[in-house]
């Protein structure tokens, strides 16, 4: 029983260790958007950000290297996989993973994980702002998406 | 003599230990001894070209408009892989072929691109006209918000708080 004693509040922090940054982790809301984005939460666990996207993978892909470029951080890897993408890129001694997966037709769910140096040490501001640019990009292309097709419309 | 318990105890705590510490590195940096960093990785193909090549690379990665049911666009280093095995005309007629691109000749798009280079400079900070794009903490309370002076966020930085800005901006995206 006294192992327990000792051993049980510790399994409790272990546990619980990705709520500090926040009362139940970080939240991420995107507010007002044009791309089908409309307010929503995600959660970040141990510097690991989320999002989901109301956008086709082709395009939070194409939004995704997008950023990256603008970042200036070069793409390191970019494979296909069964249920979307999977991107690398690099940062100084960071290497920046991004899993993209295609939830539906037109829904992208993306997550970011940035990794300081050594494996256990995340950059979730860095992640953050990945995703933050990210939905940018998606907003500007379906701006330039409508305005393209305003002028096509309106030429004939 | 050591007890089992404090062994147990001790490898709880160095488990505990662990991740805590990369959670507050950040903070401790100057201080603390940081793991080696990793070997950097070997120029892209896309970096290995000139300057003069990467602005028309560039040119046509940004001129692509990826669809839903689409050919997926290429990358900076996949772009720059074509270029290894041809000309930029070449270039730019697969990716025409793949149904990426739909302007008439590379010139167009290099002269476009040069055209938005000088209108938009590449770096930039969130438009203050658009929605803003708000990071919350788990109870609703905003912690950095991208209209009020570019995105801050990170850290022990608490830039605002209040679901007021929440609310101004579904407001506002409405």
């Amino acid at each position: 029983m006294k192992i327990l004693r000792i051993v049980a509040p510790m399994t409790l922090g272990l546990l619980l260790q990705g709520c500090a940054a926040g009362a139940i982790g970080i939240t991420l809301a995107t507010a007002g958007a044009g791309a089908g984005m409309t307010a929503g939460v995600e959660h970040t666990l141990n510097g690991i950000v989320y999002k989901t996207f109301a956008s086709p993978a082709n395009e939070v892909r194409f939004a995704t290297l997008k950023t990256l470029d603008r970042m200036g951080m070069p793409l390191t890897d970019d494979q296909k996989t069964d249920t979307g993408w999977k991107l690398s890129a690099s940062a100084k001694d960071r290497t920046v993973d991004i899993e993209l997966e295609s939830l539906t037709d037109m829904t992208t769910r993306i997550r970011v994980v940035a990794n300081e140096g050594f494996i256990f040490l995340k950059d979730s501001a860095t992640a953050t702002e990945i995703i933050l640019q990210t939905a940018e990009t998606l907003q500007d292309d379906a701006a330039v998406a409508r305005g393209e097709r305003r002028r096509k419309a309106s030429a004939q | 003599m050591i007890r089992t318990p404090w062994l147990v105890a001790s490898a709880m705590m160095l488990a505990l230990a662990t991740p805590a510490r990369a959670q507050y590195a950040g903070g401790a940096a100057g201080t603390e001894t940081r793991a080696p960093a990793p070997t950097p990785p070997k120029p892209s193909s896309f970096e290995a070209l000139s300057a003069g090549d990467r602005k028309i690379g560039r040119a046509l990665f940004l001129a692509q408009r990826p669809t839903a049911s689409g050919p997926a666009p290429l990358s900076l280093n996949q772009i720059a892989d074509l270029k290894a095995h041809g000309s930029w005309a070449k270039v730019f007629v697969q990716m025409q072929s793949r149904g990426l691109l739909q302007a008439k000749n590379l010139g167009q798009i290099v002269n476009g691109y040069q055209r938005s280079e000088t209108r938009h400079p590449p770096a930039r900070v969130s438009n203050s006209n658009r929605a803003p794009t708000l990071v919350t903490g788990g109870d609703g309370s905003v912690i950095a918000s991208s209209q009020r002076g570019g995105i801050s966020h990170g850290g022990d930085v608490v830039g605002e708080t209040g679901t007021a800005d929440i609310a101004a901006a579904d407001k506002h995206s409405r």
